[in-house]
C-alpha cells in the first residue's frame, strides 16, 4: 500500500505547539481608530448611502432605456443627426 | 457577551477595546492557518475586526457569537487569498535544511518527526498547501490540519457537506501528486 505522505506530514504539523496569542501593543488602538475613521465618515455623508443606491438606480434605467431603445436607435439614418444639427446650425447662429 | 456587544452598538469604545481582546486568540488562529504569503498576520486580523464592527448591525444573534465572527474572518481570509496571483509549487530546492529534513523523514516512512521539527512539518504543509486555490486550502487546514470535523467546516464556510467532501478528495489527491513530482526530481 503506497504511504500518504500528506496524512504523515499533516499529522507531524498537527502537533506543532500553537504560539501565543497575545494582543500586540497598540493593537486595540488601531483597530478602533479605523472604526471610529469609518463611523466619521459615516456621520459626515448621511445620505451616502441613499446617494450610492439613487446612482444604481440611475444607471439601471439609463441602461433598461437603452436596450428599449436599441432597435430604434440603431433604425435611424445615418447621418441624420449631423444634417439636423447643421439645420439649427443655419437657422439659429448669426 | 450580549451586554458588551449591546455597549458596542451604541459605540462604546470600552466595550469595543474588550471585545477585540475577549476575540483576538479565535481570529489569530484562523488568520494564522489561512494566511497569504507576504501578508502580515496582525494587519489582516484588523481587517477581520474592521469588518466585524462595521457588519455588527447585522447579526442577529441566531448562531454564536464566535461563530460569526470565525465565519467573518474565514471569509476575510479567503479574499486574501483570492488575491495571490500566483500559487507556485514547492520544489525540493525550496525547503530549508529543516524543512528538508522533515521532508526526508515523512517520505522514509520510518520514524515520525521529532517535536522540534514539528513547527517545520507545519510550515512545511503550509507550503504545500499554497499550491491550492484557496477554497481547497481552506477545506484541507480545517480538516487535516485542525482537525475539524466536514460539519464544522459547513458551519465555519456555508459551503455544502458534499461540495467539501470532494474537494477535499481531489486536494489531497493533487498533493499526492505533488509529492510524488518533487521524489521524482530529487532522485
Amino acid at each position: 500500500m503506497k504511504t500518504d505522505y500528506w496524512k504523515r506530514l499533516a499529522g507531524a504539523a498537527r502537533r506543532a505547539p500553537n504560539p501565543p496569542a497575545e494582543v500586540p501593543f497598540g493593537f486595540e488602538t488601531r483597530v478602533l481608530a479605523e472604526w471610529r475613521a469609518q463611523r466619521g465618515a459615516e456621520e459626515s455623508v448621511p445620505w451616502a448611502r441613499l446617494l450610492r443606491g439613487g446612482l444604481v438606480c440611475a444607471g439601471l434605467i439609463m441602461l433598461l432605456s437603452l436596450a428599449v431603445n436599441y432597435q430604434a436607435l440603431r433604425e435611424r439614418e445615418p447621418g441624420s443627426v449631423a444634417i439636423t444639427d447643421s439645420v439649427l446650425r443655419m437657422t439659429m447662429l448669426p | 457577551m450580549a451586554a458588551c456587544l449591546e455597549r458596542v452598538r451604541q459605540r462604546d469604545e470600552d466595550a469595543a477595546r474588550s471585545l477585540v481582546r475577549e476575540l483576538y486568540p479565535l481570529v489569530m488562529k484562523i488568520v494564522r492557518s489561512h494566511l497569504p504569503r507576504r501578508t502580515d498576520e496582525e494587519d489582516l486580523a484588523q481587517t477581520v475586526f474592521g469588518k466585524v464592527f462595521v457588519h455588527l448591525e447585522q447579526y442577529s444573534g441566531n448562531v454564536p457569537f464566535a461563530h460569526w465572527v470565525s465565519r467573518v474572518a474565514v471569509n476575510t481570509c479567503l479574499n486574501a487569498l483570492r488575491a495571490e496571483k500566483c500559487r507556485p509549487e514547492l520544489r525540493w530546492s525550496d525547503l530549508n535544511e529543516d524543512a528538508a529534513e522533515v521532508m526526508e523523514k515523512v517520505v522514509a516512512a520510518a520514524k515520525e518527526p521529532d517535536p522540534s521539527e514539528q513547527l517545520s512539518a507545519r510550515e512545511l504543509a503550509h507550503k504545500m498547501l499554497e499550491s491550492l486555490s484557496p477554497r481547497d486550502r481552506l477545506i484541507l487546514t480545517m480538516l487535516d490540519l485542525e482537525e475539524r470535523s466536514v460539519e464544522e467546516v459547513r458551519e465555519r464556510t456555508g459551503w455544502n457537506a458534499s461540495v467539501i467532501k470532494v474537494r477535499a478528495f481531489r486536494a489531497r489527491r493533487k498533493l499526492r501528486k505533488q509529492f510524488a513530482r518533487m521524489m521524482e526530481l530529487e532522485r
